[in-house]
């Protein structure tokens, strides 16, 4: 039984990483948002 | 112009390529060395815990089933860690695809036989040998039932597949209707609304990353991918639109490419490297990764391309500085010739991406450098790649059924499966076909088999609910990606229906004078440009017939206020559609490559004519209100 949760333990660990490594942000749609300010343009 | 004659797919006369086989066994012979050593821990070693650690050998998590049994709750406890412990291994499977983490896989298994083996429950019981090597024996069965049924069915199906592109040749012309304009090309105000999307994310400081997605930096929504495709887009939208302008385009290429030099977006490789290669050093352009060095070199290829401008030919030009001090300075040559010393090395020709996992896709893009590269440069180095190039794409990469497989282990042999539906089959074709236009259009026959049903019906259901650019749940990055494909193959039926899919699911939202789209990645977005930037064989030919620096042409527009919607020479002068990005008002534009002190008349602007002073530059006021056409031409060529 020990080993069971030993290993349950180490496995949601493991998921923990891989979520946190793969999917620290939750698209939010904020970064579509965004928009350049119209006093930092780059005139050329 | 299409293929006359389609190519076929090569007859199916063995399961794997050479190269591949050959690995598929050394992996095999290697596991068959470990599993013999665990037997001999087994059956000639007396202490349980080395019989425990030799079943953990041949199967991973195995070693927990020593002390299994399913009527004790300790038993069924014994169980559930070999499971466990098998899952372990399977997600070590998992970070050694994702991240290229050669370590995390033999960790896992040597760990969990390790961990059971350190029990210290008692003697094993008699039948958990006969359970591990039962388990290992169904499984190698099931592996090589499959791997039989596979060959079984490739070799049917592979006749069908071949008759079915011949039967394509007499309906090419249905097929491929767009045709290759040579009309200078405008953007819409929708089309420039759109490409402020990647303006306003490239024209900002270098180190400025706003509007940009961070999630992780080893895989597809990792943010240099987002700057290589915004710096697609711009530079297709340059070329064929605006070839007579250079300012804030050129400049938001330039700034794209800079920042591939910021630490944080290159700093992923110090680990993949260490963790996937063991070694430590962080240079992203010392070994493979050609994710970054060809995706980087195709960006300042096709700067160069479309603005003539040789920046990053400078020595020394693109900078990277690790946080350390130490710094490696290369220049568009140098990320050419990494490519060309990394085919020499490679047993399967094609460059790994992550340690040891090799792309199709990622080397068709870096394929496509080299080709632009060769035709700026005047030299011919593709000529010595691509035979090689194409056989093992064709012999080593290609799966039973005709498709490209998504990667391929360099180490063990080991591909992974043709899934993701459309967008991994569409969108190599696109860079395919600057390299081998044939297969571009086979493949692209193949695939489009799966986008109608047999009343002709568009089938969205063949596109994943998986927008790879931020892993979101949309089909954003699976509709740009074929439209993209379909818009160079000049397949006009699929990129309309790509787009009308995209523009329901994905609504468009105008804010500020620039659009995005709700459900949808940054990546997509830029993947999207291109799409809408691209016609028929426009890649290709850009590649092959890239654009000269110097003439006439427009600058010095201040951006986001004046919007280009196109800017093209002909004997008759220049020739630009503006439009108002802020507000309708009079603003300043300008011209270099004029005839230095020599008249010109100017239509649509306030004043008539122009004379251009002794560097051959003029400037005047325009009334932008709306679509604003202003033409220049020599006084005497009425």
């Amino acid at each position: 039984m020990a080993c069971c949760i030993i290993m349950a333990v180490i496995l949601a660990g493991l998921m923990g990483i891989k979520t946190w490594l793969f999917c620290s942000a939750v698209p939010s749609g904020k970064a579509q948002d965004w928009r350049l300010s119209t006093t930092t343009e780059t005139p050329k | 112009m299409n293929q006359q004659n389609i190519t076929l797919l090569p007859p199916y006369t063995r399961l794997f390529g050479v190269v591949t086989q050959a690995r598929l066994l050394r992996l095999l012979a290697f596991y068959a060395l470990q599993s013999l050593f665990g037997s001999g821990l087994i059956f000639f070693t007396q202490p349980p815990a080395l019989q425990i650690f030799g079943l953990g050998l041949i199967l991973p998590g195995g070693g927990f089933l020593a002390h299994y049994e399913l009527v004790t709750v300790n038993g069924i406890g014994h169980l559930l860690a070999a499971l466990s412990g098998f899952t372990l291994f399977i997600i070590g499977l998992g970070i050694w695809f994702g991240t290229g983490n050669s370590l995390a896989p033999p960790i896992a298994w040597l760990g969990t036989a390790l961990g059971a083996a350190m029990m210290n429950h008692g003697t094993i019981r008699p039948d958990a040998i006969s359970t591990v090597y039962a388990s290992v024996s169904v499984m190698m069965f099931a592996c090589i039932l499959w791997l039989f049924l596979r060959a079984w069915l490739a070799y049917k199906q592979r006749p069908i597949d071949n008759a079915y592109l011949q039967s394509q040749q007499a309906v090419l012309e249905k097929i491929f209707t767009a045709t290759e304009s040579i009309q200078p090309a405008e953007m819409s105000l929708e089309d420039l609304q759109r490409l402020r999307f990647a303006l306003d994310r490239a024209l900002q400081p270098i180190d400025k990353f706003d509007g940009f997605e961070w999630l992780d930096q080893f895989q597809t929504a990792a943010v240099r991918y987002q700057l290589n495709f915004l710096g697609y887009g711009i530079a297709m939208s340059q070329a064929r639109f605006t070839p007579a302008f250079s300012g804030y385009m050129d400049e938001a290429q330039v700034k794209l490419v800079d920042k591939q030099t910021e630490h944080r977006v290159w700093s992923y490789w110090q680990w993949e490297n260490l963790w996937g290669n063991l070694k430590s050093n962080p240079d992203p352009l010392s070994q493979e990764n050609i994710m970054y060095t060809g995706f980087v070199a195709l960006q300042m290829a096709l700067f160069t391309a479309s603005s003539g401008r040789k920046d990053f030919s400078q020595s020394g030009r693109f900078k990277l500085l690790h946080p350390s001090g130490t710094q490696w300075l290369y220049e568009d040559a140098a990320l050419i010739a990494r490519l060309e010393h990394e085919y020499r090395c490679s047993d399967f020709f094609l460059i790994a991406c992550e340690p040891n996992w090799i792309y199709p896709l990622c080397n068709m893009l870096g394929a496509s450098a080299i080709v632009a590269h060769d035709v700026q440069t005047g030299q011919n180095c593709w000529q010595h790649y691509q035979q090689p190039f194409r056989q093992h794409l064709e012999h080593e990469f290609l799966d039973a059924f005709g498709r490209y497989v998504p990667c391929r282990s360099a180490r063990t042999g080991l591909a992974l499966p043709s899934i993701g539906g459309i967008m991994p089959l569409a969108m190599p074709c696109f860079f395919l076909n600057a390299l081998a236009p044939d297969l571009a259009q086979r493949q692209w026959l193949l695939l489009r088999r799966q986008l109608f049903d047999k009343q002709g019906y568009f089938q969205r259901k063949a596109f994943w609910w998986i927008d790879t650019g931020n892993y979101g749940f949309s089909r954003a990055s699976a509709y740009t990606a074929t439209a993209l494909a379909a818009a160079e193959l000049g397949d006009e039926e699929v990129y309309t229906q790509c787009l009308q899919a995209l523009a329901e699911e994905c609504p468009s939202v105008l804010k500020a004078g620039v659009i995005h789209r709700q459900h949808a990645s940054v990546w997509a977005h830029g993947v999207e440009i291109t799409a809408r930037a691209v016609g028929k064989n426009s890649f290709r030919n850009l590649l092959l017939q890239p654009h000269q620096a110097g003439g006439l042409r427009l600058q010095g527009l201040t951006y986001p206020e004046i919007l280009v919607a196109s800017a093209h020479v002909n004997e008759s002068g220049l020739t630009a559609v503006l439009y108002a990005g802020v507000k309708d008002g009079v603003y300043e534009i300008s011209w270099v490559g004029l005839q230095a002190r020599r008249r010109y008349q100017v239509r649509g602007a306030l004043a008539s004519v122009v004379v251009a002073d002794n560097l051959g530059q003029a400037r005047v006021k325009v009334q932008l209100s709306g679509r604003t056409l202003v033409h220049i031409y020599p006084e005497e060529k009425v």
